[in-house]
């Protein structure tokens, strides 16, 4: 594979890369750039010249078709002074802080629920991470139907209550919740069998010793399971952060962002300023945006982490 | 071990490079002619093919069918043409046409060098495909919109079937004996299309200018949606969904809703579908002031095409009298080659289609396409439900859509 | 610790009898969206919107599933799809195997570093590139190709990281002995390590696979002949057509779209659990 410019690559990345531990007089670092080279070289082709591409583009007015000109930072000015960028942050943001706590709840909930106790584990197991390995637009296909008025839960509620439930996807009040409901239906199966390994392995002589003390489940459940799988906690956490702000699939299939533009998300916003108004400069000011937020997000896990992450 | 992650990692590389060899038929070859058009099943692509073919056959070259859906159509050509990657052959519809005149070949020229009758086509159709003076497509369809009735439910409610130049006063008492069997009247839309062809029969309010501007200001506009608002406030017709286009046809098929606004190219699905006899007319009008919307699609050649003479020549046999009898024939498209209607008439299998769509014609104006109308309607489908759905005035929506167009 | 065991303690096992049936009746509700799209995959037409609701019409139509394949190209669909999610998945794995390796057992110039911005390209969202990664591929002219489906995204980072922290826990005398018995850098790597790294791999395979098969986004980009070249997100778009939604046919599709990940992660799921916990992620 390609040797050299992987080498040249690495070489540059970091040309005063301090030694840690110092490389060894043995022929481990030929091996180490050869090792790396072929992951470093897509990497660094397909995400990060994407990204400077991005940054530059965002600097430009930059039609699909003909030629970019030179814009400074007026893509990032017009983005805040568009009403529909903001509508689109606040809604992706309201989609995070429901999302996530909602999901990690969820996950770790039913993880501690599925315990190594519970007869049949495996099976409970793959059903709860089915919707998971489903692809979204399937998913969010059938939750269409499941809130549409006359649909599935409309049309249980009438029959077996008398009740006739909102139109969910149509309601600006319900849209949203929808979607999230929908969404950690279909997502936390990931968390829960992260969280599920993780509380596996907490050794059974530490959880011994607690009942001995008199702990109750609860009470071990707080003070030593979910600090000794707090890395987990960390790592899921972050993860399902990340994503969340990357919503697209479900508000697309659901409600193309109606109604109005209750459930426009960013992403939507990216891909409808550059691939149906063609405005690629905009939308790589918008992309730069959502990047930095997500930055500054993983970042304030990373400092908070000391505070309750516990590695060993 | 070693073999086995030998043989994976070789498969890997040979399954690479032998999808970066299949892949990708670029438009540049020389012995192909690239078509891209809108697909929506195995059906569809069979027939096109067959087109294609004939296409073949006149230019000598292979014509490749390019397709995705219509949603997703004109996001994929805005993204194609003027690059390398644009088909030669790129299927247009008459209210879009002006957003890609930047990347089409005026035809102007070849229509005069290879003697191409013109005139053999409808006069409406022709036009809608040419922007200030230049034509940029030929068309292979064109149509009025009209109303498809379900005639097992107007009967079932007493009420007559409707004459092609009936009002809205005969269509809101139709609405209301209706109602009291239990039946919605109209299945809504907020698609483009449908939405303005709508708007326009009610009562002449327009969302497009003359000279191709969006322009949302007119009251009318908004009277007319506040009126089907009214009608969906009342339970006389169905809720308008954004995210699913084809909402409204669903809901006349399942017989939900009694009426449907189309097009001719709608009737052979309308029929295969209905468990109930399909009847058509014009869509209603204020007394005296019949008006609808034509729209048709037509076949242009991109700008970067490297044959564009082969392509027209392929353009030439893809709306030939045989090709468009054919398609008339399967019941796909009213063709715009006007002595290749008749086949189209005889096979439509609906009682006064030939009056209704003479009626029709005879009042239709080209729905003006405009630079922003992919854009127009992609706020309509986010932003229409809350008009014609009634949970906010038409007036303030309009407003706002346009505030989202300004910029 | 046995289920008999479990059962025959009196008082306690009424109450996990009852959690028990609480649980199935959780997962049941859980279910209960798959089990209506099995339904209505199922059903004619005609009588998907029902009121009552009823989960099977008067006659199972196994019809709509052969009308599937015929209504749209779905064959191809399901081709290209496995076609792409496993070769991206190929290679992921054959990139970030090596590269975990060389972050974690050997020593070169900017290891740390490297590192560092590998773990930084793990919190960019695919979406976040797509119109960089778009116009990139125009000027590779790879729009509308295979390649462009696979390549940009075999190469994130969380292969690397996971099959690091997973390489870091093989005890170094592992390796020293290999070298001992003469296997040299590139046999130490594929004859020991690799082996040992199975049940990373198969995390990271599914992880991958299931990325792959869903992805929605970037081929509604990057694809124009759906025909040919489309994956089955965008597959079961096309029964949204202008013809009408076809309910009947979307469910049966998204069934079908179900069983190749499902079969994957039914056969890896052991493998995923021991997988999770050695490659850190569910480690404490």
């Amino acid at each position: 594979m390609t040797h050299l410019p992987a080498h040249e690559m690495t070489a540059t990345a970091a040309p005063k890369g301090r030694r840690s531990g110092g490389p060894r007089r043995d022929r481990s670092g030929v091996w180490g750039v050869g090792f790396v080279a072929p992951h470093a070289v897509g990497l660094a082709l397909f995400t990060l010249v994407p990204i400077g591409i991005a940054l530059a583009m965002s600097l430009h007015d930059w039609p699909m078709i003909g030629t970019p000109s030179w814009t400074g930072f007026a893509n990032y000015s017009s983005l805040f002074g568009d009403p529909t960028f903001r509508t689109a942050l606040t809604n992706t943001v309201l989609f995070v802080v429901l999302y996530v706590p909602l999901n990690l709840v969820v996950s770790l909930g039913m993880a501690a629920w599925l315990s190594p106790k519970i007869r049949h584990r495996q099976i409970f197991r793959v059903i709860f991470f089915l919707p998971t390995v489903t692809p979204i637009v399937a998913n969010a296909v059938v939750w269409r139907m499941l809130y549409q008025p006359g649909g599935a839960i409309d049309a249980t509620a009438r029959s077996f209550f008398g009740i006739e439930m909102p139109d969910f996807l149509a309601d600006p009040h319900w849209a949203m919740i929808a979607i999230v409901v929908m969404s950690v239906w279909q997502g936390f199966g990931y968390n829960m069998i992260v969280f599920s390994s993780a509380l596996d392995s907490v050794p059974e002589s530490q959880l011994e010793a607690a009942s001995l003390d008199g702990a109750n489940a609860w009470t071990a459940f707080w003070r030593i399971k979910l600090p000794l799988i707090s890395p987990s906690l960390f790592f899921a956490t972050t993860m399902t952060l990340i994503t969340a702000f990357q919503v697209f699939v479900q508000p697309y299939i659901m409600t193309r962002g109606g109604p109005g533009d209750s459930t426009v998300t960013l992403v939507q916003f990216i891909y409808n300023q550059g691939f149906t108004f063609q405005k690629l400069g905009l939308a790589s000011a918008a992309a730069w945006i959502l990047f930095v937020i997500i930055l500054g997000v993983t970042a304030v896990q990373f400092l908070g982490q000391k505070k309750w992450v516990h590695y060993e | 071990m070693r073999v086995r992650t030998a043989a994976v990692a070789a498969a890997g590389v040979g399954a690479l490079l032998l999808t970066a060899c299949s892949g990708g038929q670029s438009s540049g070859s020389s012995d192909t002619l690239t078509w891209s058009m809108w697909i929506g099943s195995s059906d569809d692509q069979k027939v096109w093919d067959g087109v294609g073919d004939t296409g073949a056959e006149a230019s000598g070259k292979k014509v490749s069918l390019q397709g995705s859906p219509f949603a997703d159509y004109w996001t994929k050509i805005s993204t194609q043409l003027g690059t390398s990657a644009a088909p030669c052959i790129v299927t247009m519809q008459s209210l879009r046409v002006n957003q890609f005149t930047d990347g089409l070949l005026p035809l102007d020229d070849l229509v005069k060098s290879t003697g191409f009758d013109t005139a053999a086509f409808d006069k409406g159709g022709m036009k809608a495909l040419s922007v200030d003076g230049k034509q940029y497509a030929i068309p292979y369809d064109t149509g009025p919109l009209l109303l498809f009735y379900n005639k097992d439910a107007f009967d079932k409610a007493g009420v007559a079937a409707p004459r092609p130049g009936w009002t809205v006063d005969d269509f809101e008492a139709a609405a209301t004996a209706l109602k009291k069997k239990g039946q919605v009247a109209l299945a809504t839309s907020v698609e483009d299309i449908f939405l303005e062809g709508t708007i326009l029969s009610i009562n002449g309010g327009t969302m497009i200018d003359g000279s191709g501007k969006v322009d949302l200001g007119d009251p009318k506009t908004a009277e007319a949606v506040d009126w089907i608002a009214g009608l969906v406030k009342d339970g006389t017709a169905t809720r308008a969904d954004g995210a699913d286009a084809s909402a409204d046809d669903n809901a006349f098929i399942n017989g939900t809703a009694a009426t449907v606004v189309g097009g001719p190219w709608n009737s052979l699905d309308f029929k295969a579908k209905a468990k109930f006899e399909v009847g058509v007319t014009t869509i209603p009008s204020p007394q005296g002031a019949q008006k609808t919307y034509s729209a048709g699609s037509g076949f242009g050649v991109s700008k970067t095409c490297s044959d564009p003479e082969g392509a027209f020549k392929a353009i030439t046999a893809m709306t030939s009298e045989k090709t468009l009898t054919s398609l008339a024939k399967d019941g796909r498209a009213f063709p715009a080659r006007t002595a290749a209607q008749s086949a189209w008439y005889e096979n439509a299998g609906i009682d006064g289609a030939e009056e209704t769509l003479k009626s029709a014609l005879a009042s239709a104006v080209p729905l003006p396409g405009s630079a922003d109308g992919d854009k127009l309607s992609q706020l309509l489908s986010q932003y229409g439900p809350q008009m014609v759905n009634g949970q906010k005035p038409a007036k303030d929506v309009l407003a706002e859509i346009s505030r989202h167009l300004g910029k | 610790m046995s289920d008999a065991a479990v059962r025959a303690r009196g008082p306690r096992s009424l109450r996990s009898a009852i959690g028990y049936a609480l649980l199935v009746l959780v997962a049941l509700l859980f279910m209960s969206p798959l089990i209506f799209m099995v339904g209505t995959s199922l059903k004619a037409p005609s009588e998907i919107f029902s009121t009552p609701p009823s989960l099977f019409g008067a006659s199972l139509q196994w019809g709509n599933y052969s009308e599937v394949f015929s209504y749209a190209p779905f064959a191809r669909y399901l081709v290209n799809g496995v076609v792409v999610a496993t070769t991206g998945t190929l290679i992921t794995l054959a990139v970030s195997a090596l590269s975990g390796y060389a972050f974690s057992r050997l020593r070169w110039r900017g290891r740390t570093a490297t590192f560092t911005v590998f773990l930084a390209t793990m919190m960019l969202p695919q979406e976040v590139v797509i119109v960089p990664a778009f116009v990139l591929m125009r000027e590779l002219g790879w729009v509308n190709t295979y390649q462009a489906l696979i390549v940009p995204w075999a190469f994130t980072a969380l292969g690397a990281f996971l099959l690091r922290q997973f390489f870091m826990t093989v005890p170094q005398e592992l390796e020293d002995a290999s070298r001992i018995d003469g296997l040299g850098q590139l046999g130490t790597f594929f004859r020991i390590m690799l082996p040992l790294a199975r049940p990373t791999l198969a995390v990271l395979a599914v992880f991958t696979f299931i990325t792959y098969w869903n992805s929605f986004l970037w081929p509604l980009v990057i694809v124009n002949d759906v025909s040919t070249l489309g994956t089955i997100p965008l597959g079961l778009q096309q029964f949204f057509g202008q013809q009408g939604t076809q309910w009947h046919l979307i469910m049966a599709a998204s069934v079908v779209s179900m069983l190749p990940s499902t079969v994957l992660l039914i056969a890896l799921q052991r493998y995923l659990v021991r997988g999770i916990v050695t490659s850190g992620l569910g480690g404490r």
